[in-house]
């Protein structure tokens, strides 16, 4: 590597982001959502294909790809550190790093020129589209930051035929998983375009047995990714889940934001030059249109070069994506969402548009290394070639000036915890008992939600579980005002606290930067108004100043026991019962003194892979023949969650060993509640695991006959 | 000399051919844009309608705007709506009175059977007195939900006033006919969309004209084809937004550009061509976005075509 070269970059790099690398202030904005300590903690446990998601009352981790990422976040907080200090060592500081070196050897290898890393550095890291994700998303930088690297092995991949440089992209692109699996999608899309231009344009040679060896090489890094994302591949796949869940099917999403003129001139819709303007379309200047010229000038003089015509193609590739349903051929965004494996997570087309800037970056710094090379013969020539050169690496280092003078706002501004939001806390925290807390009308960043005690974003389940209870139809958006305060007086919503294990309901304050009242266009008093005179609930002080906390003092417990199936038509008395929680997959519960058929209820979503084992359990017998009680037992009661019958006299036939009896001929059944899936999980995170070792001693034991190599 | 004079003769016959053509598009489009001789037509700043731009209205949502009336006889409020590139069948309800009248002046429910982008007048009976006189609007939307609402578009201008003066009122006032006179050509003069439609227009004219300069002539003729294809469909690009023209028009470039791939550096005329849409597409950017966005995408597809043209090269090249 070139110090002088890296030296530049690198000062760049920390102008930008100064204010990352220089403070360990809280931030968070957007997408990037605050892990409380406490919450950080949790995730420092064996993987669970169950998880307490707010919006649905538990719900399958459909996002348990996440679980390596997770276990970081539990590891640094385990140490001692919380979120400030983790979202910098998992985000922030990587980014930083990456935005010196991740374009360096592509373009070194494209181009050789010193002025060409600089300038392709430069135009993949400072255009507005890849500056706004740092400003959000940071799950999504992170992978796009790796993008040029794992594209520049695969290169090497198919060049050298290496098994070790295979094995290595394959670990990558693993860690490239976890983080943000869908920009690791598109990727993989560039890569098997890349394979194809290779055997076309640069192997030069069609021979069958050729083609097989290219392919083979190529496919090395897809198989090993393939096999350490088993984990929660197999089980989401038995669940039907892999390409069709609540995230995959939501419908496209911001159609009139994009169109071709942002996708040629790789313009971020929002960007402003100053704070980011959210959902507000903003005009493209002029001078933005030099950028696909001063591209596709790269890409004429440099025609010949065999790898430049590849960036060509992404490039527009890039465009044709990110106009999403705008002309030309708008109808082929939705084609391809409806019919194409995977591209379903695309609901916006935004997350393609790194693949224009990294076409558009190669192209860019070729159109400048064009010039070094040819156009510095005279005095003027060379006054021209660097006056254009400047002027090219302004056009992209002018988007960083709202980053360093931090008017950008979001991760760029320090944020503080309100105390109120500290004090609720430590009230909740203090009580060892399953709950939840209802926030009206919706929950924000600065909650803390654990698996002992979950929040529930207020709006959320009346326009969407329970619509049809409050008579909503959530084709007209957003839940009014209006229609809530009348939902939180009616006497439905009372017996949906109740039986939902909601303790209290929360009124979150006002927030400088993300509002939730602001964004509902709500009036927070309102909602204080109308609690204060809901006659089953009662205002507590906790010590906070402005948060308003109401208690719900009968609530039912995360699991109990009833007379009589439950019933959103009355209130069905509940029975408390003994039970440990041994994860958030397995329950074991003791029912004593049982005579008549009874019901076992559990608060959590309902799901048919909950199943009931009376007796002994051990998870990796699951799979015997009757090893549950018959699912005929397992009810979706009217509340949405599980409840199962549980039959004396079926029990007695199962044999003795399942129960013990009382003398007055009742019995004592020990029951475990588990999630029938977790077993898939475990079985295939053993595999992952295994294969994670073996790859890691592989390229341990091969590095020394590796570097000897090169 | 009989040859000569055969070509002179075609050559004007074609350049008058060209003019005629151009006359009758702009009169096809003056006609479609309210050219009426009484109407004189005012652009409103963005900020007369305070709230909603771009989002769609829902059952309910009601946005609302102010504005004082820069000429009597206000007759019509035209307004730039976005359909979301799609079909919705809601209703709207239109409704406008001076400020502070105690009644709405007029009041109607309207199908949103609106086109993306474009304008769309609500008319009332001219107000004869309206001039300098505060009026305020509303647009409600009666049955607007997501996926099925119209919204108002945020593409500038998107709001116009049309005032509509009777003719034996102008002809009877020599002072009030003199001063219309002058205000309807001062604003065709300065409409920037007026201009450039003209500019378009009359493009294949006046480039026709460029093309007999003798330098331009010795250029091989397959880059003058796409040079010429360059126009007419910058022609096209003004005038027609149809989808299915948009696709048969595409299809037809790929295949003549194919058809012509062995002329010159078809890669480089195809840069040119980009070029030029590009610079088309910025021109028309802050006076017709629709055209803007209709010629980046013909920047595009010229791309594409560039980027094919190249790998077959190399492709060759290879072999």
């Amino acid at each position: 590597m070139n110090r002088k070269t890296v030296l530049l970059l690198a000062v760049i790099s920390f102008v930008v982001h100064h204010f990352w690398l220089t403070n360990l202030s809280l931030l968070t904005a957007g997408d990037t959502w605050i892990y409380h300590f406490q919450q950080s903690l949790d995730f420092l446990m064996l993987p669970s294909m169950w998880i307490n998601d707010p919006a649905w009352f538990g719900n399958v981790n459909v996002m348990h790809v996440m679980y390596p990422l997770n276990v970081l976040r539990g590891i640094i907080a385990f140490l001692g550190f919380h979120f400030n200090v983790s979202v910098r060592i998992l985000f922030l500081w990587p980014i930083a790093i990456l935005s010196v070196i991740n374009m360096y050897f592509l373009a070194k290898k494209i181009f050789k020129s010193h002025i060409s890393i600089i300038t392709a550095t430069i135009a993949y890291n400072y255009n507005t589209c890849m500056l706004y994700k740092r400003t959000d998303q940071l799950d999504l930088t992170m992978v796009m930051m790796l993008a040029p690297i794992l594209l520049y092995l695969f290169m090497l991949i198919l060049e050298k035929r290496s098994y070790y440089l295979s094995v290595c992209t394959g670990l990558l692109m693993f860690i490239a998983s976890f983080y943000e699996l869908r920009i690791l999608y598109i990727l993989a899309w560039i890569l098997v375009f890349y394979t194809v231009y290779f055997l076309l344009f640069i192997q030069k040679t069609l021979k069958p047995n050729e083609i097989v060896k290219t392919i083979f090489y190529a496919s090395v890094p897809f198989i090993l990714v393939f096999l350490l994302n088993f984990y929660w591949l197999l089980p989401l796949w038995k669940l039907g889940l892999v390409t069709s869940n609540e995230i995959f099917d939501q419908g496209l999403f911001g159609n009139s934001f994009l169109n071709i003129l942002y996708a040629l001139t790789l313009r971020q819709p929002f960007w402003t030059g100053g704070p980011i303007a959210f959902f507000e379309n903003q005009p493209i200047p002029a001078y933005a249109f030099l950028l696909p010229l001063m591209a596709f000038i790269g890409l004429l003089v440099n025609k010949n070069n065999k790898y430049v015509p590849f960036f060509g193609v992404i490039a527009v590739i890039g465009i044709f994506i990110t106009k999403q349903v705008g002309v030309p051929f708008g109808d082929v965004y939705q084609f391809l969402y409806d019919h194409l494996i995977g591209f379903n997570a695309f609901r916006e087309a935004t997350k393609f548009f790194f693949v224009t800037a990294l076409g558009y970056a190669i192209l860019v710094s070729g159109f400048v290394d064009w010039l070094w090379t040819n156009w510095r013969k005279t005095k003027e020539q060379k006054i021209i070639t660097t006056v254009i050169t400047v002027g090219v690496l302004f056009f992209f280092l002018l988007n960083t000036k709202p980053f360093i003078t931090r008017e950008i706002g979001t991760l760029f501004v320090p944020r503080k915890i309100a105390e109120d939001y500290d004090i609720l806390y430590q009230f909740t925290a203090k009580q060892n008992d399953f709950f939840r807390t209802y926030w009206l009308p919706y929950t924000n960043r600065w909650g803390v939600f654990t698996n002992l005690h979950q929040l529930v974003p207020g709006t959320y389940p009346i326009e969407n579980r329970w619509k049809d209870i409050f008579g909503y139809d959530n084709k007209n958006g957003k839940i009014s005002q209006e229609k809530m305060l009348q939902v939180i007086q009616s006497p439905e919503f009372y017996r949906l606290l109740t039986n939902t294990s909601i303790k209290y309901i929360v009124v979150p304050l006002h927030d400088n930067m993300d509002d939730i009242f602001i964004t509902r266009g709500d009036d927070r008093l309102k909602y204080i108004a109308t609690l204060d005179k809901v006659p089953y609930i009662a205002k507590i002080d906790i010590g906070t100043k402005e948060l308003a906390i109401y208690q719900n003092k009968i609530y039912k417990p995360h699991i109990y026991l009833t007379a009589e199936p439950e019933t959103f038509k009355k209130l069905v008395p509940a029975q408390a019962l003994d039970y440990k929680k041994n994860s958030l997959t397995e329950y074991n519960v003791s029912l004593n003194s049982i005579s008549k058929p009874v019901y076992l209820n559990f608060n959590d979503q309902f799901h048919p892979d909950w199943k009931v084992r009376a007796g002994e359990f051990n998870i990796w017998q699951v799979y015997a023949k009757n090893y549950f009680i018959p699912d005929g037992n397992h009810i979706k009661n009217d509340f949405g969650f599980n409840t199962f019958k549980i039959d004396p006299g079926f029990i007695r036939t199962l044999g003795k060993d399942y129960y013990s009896e009382n003398p007055d001929k009742s019995i004592n059944i020990n029951i475990t509640l588990n999630f029938y899936s977790q077993t898939m999980l475990y079985i295939s995170s053993m595999v992952s695991l295994s294969i994670l070792v073996i790859t890691v001693i592989y390229l341990i034991v091969k590095y020394p006959a590796y570097a000897k190599k090169q | 000399m009989q040859k000569n004079n055969n070509s002179v003769t075609r050559r004007v016959l074609i350049a008058i051919i060209l003019l005629v053509i151009g006359i009758l598009f702009l009169l096809h489009h003056f006609f479609y844009s309210d050219f009426s001789f009484t109407v004189l037509s005012y652009e409103l700043p963005k900020n007369t309608i305070s709230n909603l731009l771009d989002k769609e209205l829902f059952k309910g949502d009601t946005v609302k705007g102010k504005f004082i009336a820069p000429d009597n006889y206000l007759g019509i409020v035209s307004i730039r709506f976005n359909t979301f590139k799609r079909e919705n069948k809601d209703f709207i309800l239109f409704r406008i009175k001076e400020t502070n009248a105690p009644e709405w002046y007029f009041s109607e429910s309207y199908r949103t059977t609106f086109s993306d982008g474009t304008f769309y007048n609500f008319g009332f009976a001219p107000i004869q007195d309206s001039k300098n006189k505060q009026y305020q609007f509303e647009i409600t939307s009666l049955q607007g939900q997501a996926g099925n609402a119209i919204g108002i578009s945020s593409d500038e201008p998107i709001i116009r006033t049309k005032h509509q003066y009777p003719k034996q009122i102008l002809l009877s006032d020599k002072k009030l006919f003199i001063s219309h006179i002058f205000k309807k050509i001062v604003a065709l003069l300065f409409d920037p969309e007026t201009i450039f439609v003209i500019f378009v227009i009359f493009s294949p004219f006046y480039i026709y004209l460029l093309l007999l300069n003798k330098n331009i002539q010795s250029l091989d003729q397959k880059y003058q084809i796409f040079l010429w294809l360059y126009v007419l469909l910058g022609v096209w690009n003004v005038l027609w937004i149809d989808r299915i023209i948009d696709k048969v028009l595409i299809m037809a470039m790929i295949v003549i550009a194919y058809v012509y791939r062995s002329g010159i550096n078809n890669a480089k005329t195809m840069f040119v061509i980009v070029t030029l849409f590009l610079l088309e597409s910025i021109i028309f950017y802050n006076y017709d976005y629709q055209a803007s966005v209709r010629s980046a995408s013909w920047a595009f597809i010229f791309l594409v075509l560039c980027i094919f043209f190249i790998l077959q090269e190399n492709y060759k090249l290879k072999k």
